[in-house]
């Protein structure tokens, strides 16, 4: 019995792991990995100082908040060397300043728009006027 | 039995971290499916969306723990589907609204230049009424001043008018004046005849009794027996009256002026004249003889005045039988 129990024991430990270096391999495989070199930093860096000296800065305060921050913590991860970690942040703050961009844009977007609907409500009043004068 | 514990926790950890993932993944899920079920951004963002939904698909598939870095990635790709997904919605609503303000600005130009007609079309009539006032005015006054006009003349027609009604009257007055005073001069005469006739005074001559009658009986010329003379004959006929049985003859005389056949004739008619009158007096005319003897028998001078007045007369002679 103890053999079997050991071989059944031996077979189902082997599948866990074979399960898990699976899916290890899978994660590893699956989730696109940012590369990280000596210039990485200063290439983010020299990125966000461009979008904090653009308008987008003053339409996504919110959002340049966040991206000063996680700078600051992709900063610290390559002075403790941690790669990973400073390869993480970097591709959050690239997605971060993509996002910056959306809601700059969106913001500007929504300006225009309310100067528009300004506009037609205004046309519309004076339209109104004169339809009025001609009665 | 090291091994069994091993792989218990193992489990165990496998089954904590699995309800953790599937938290995180279903909050995702469910956004993401509340957000491409939107009516309002369906059409849009679609290869974004597709893009996020991958991203969480893939997380569905790791059996592992779920790394915070995985989720925020796919967090971010939802993002921004979300937010292309509003841009390209705020696109088109602007798209829409300037569309919508073309419309309105071609109805502004087209309802402009309506209002810009009614007001040149207004402004026109208000001018024309106001050179209709003008005008009115103009003839107001043109009547104002004819009528001014008008009344002055009559004020100076009735200014003259009235002066020659002065004028009239004055001369009216003097007309009345000198009919008073040839009035008065007319009761003067008559005053005078009939003093005259009343003086009379019959005088005895080879013929008989003697009346005699001035020449200031008659019209001056004339065998006209004057009014005056009438009215006041009651003193010759009380003279004739006296001799009722006596023949009366009548004498006309006249002065030397003017040709004999004339005298001749005026001194017959001044006797016919004052026999005719004593008929109508009831005189019988049958006892009357009237003679003109012109310029014949002469009692004055008829180189004076005084003496050819005398030698107008005429001379009732009562008859003696």
């Amino acid at each position: 019995m103890k053999p079997f129990i050991n071989k059944i024991v031996s077979n189902f430990t082997s599948k866990v792991m074979l399960v898990s270096l699976l899916t290890l391999i899978s994660f590893n495989g699956l989730s696109q990995k940012f590369k990280v070199d000596k210039n990485t930093y200063f290439e983010l860096e020299a990125a966000v100082n461009e979008v904090l000296a653009s308008p987008v800065a003053d339409s996504a305060p919110l959002e340049m908040k966040f991206i000063k921050e996680k700078l600051q913590l992709a900063k610290q991860a390559k002075a403790d060397r941690k790669r990973k970690l400073e390869g993480q942040y970097t591709q959050q703050i690239y997605a971060d300043i993509e996002i910056a961009k959306l809601r700059a844009e969106l913001n500007q977007l929504n300006d225009v728009l309310l100067d528009k609907r300004d506009k037609v409500s205004e046309a519309q009043l004076y339209l109104n006027e004169l339809q009025e004068r001609l009665k | 039995m090291k091994t069994i514990l091993l792989m218990l926790s193992v489990a165990i950890s496998f089954n904590v971290f699995a309800a953790k993932k599937n938290l995180e993944l279903e909050a995702l899920r469910v956004e993401f499916d509340t957000f491409i079920t939107d009516e309002k951004y369906k059409p849009y963002a679609k290869a974004q969306k597709a893009k996020a939904k991958a991203a969480i698909e893939e997380l569905y598939k790791k059996s592992r723990r779920l790394k915070e870095h995985a989720v925020y990635m796919a967090r971010h790709e939802l993002n921004s589907a979300k937010m292309m997904a509003e841009i390209e919605y705020l696109k088109q609503q602007i798209i829409s609204e300037d569309e919508k303000l073309d419309a309105l600005n071609i109805e502004i130009l087209t309802t402009d230049a309506a209002v810009a007609r009614w007001e040149a079309d207004k402004a026109q009539l208000l001018l024309s009424l106001q050179a209709e006032e003008t005008e009115r005015e103009r003839l107001e006054k043109q009547k104002a001043l004819e009528l001014a006009s008008k009344k002055t003349d009559e004020a100076e027609k009735k200014k003259a008018e009235l002066e020659a009604a002065k004028a009239y009257a004055k001369k009216q007055e003097k007309v009345a004046a000198l009919a008073k005073q040839e009035a008065d001069l007319a009761f003067e005469e008559i005053d005078a005849l009939r003093r005259q006739l009343e003086s009379l005074a019959a005088r005895e001559t080879a013929d008989g009794m003697v009346m005699t009658l001035g020449d200031f009986v008659f019209d001056s010329g004339s065998a006209n027996i004057k009014q005056a003379a009438i009215d006041n004959f009651h003193k010759i006929l009380e003279f004739i009256d006296g001799y009722p049985d006596r023949s009366i003859r009548i004498e006309g005389h006249t002065d030397s002026s003017g040709s004999e056949a004339f005298n001749l004739g005026l001194s017959q008619n001044r006797a016919d004249a004052v026999k005719n009158l004593l008929v109508e007096y009831g005189i019988d005319a049958l006892r009357i003889e009237a003679i003109g003897m012109g310029e014949s028998m002469p009692v004055g001078d008829n180189n004076t005045e005084t003496g050819k007045a005398k030698n107008r007369r005429v001379d009732i002679i009562i008859l003696n039988n």
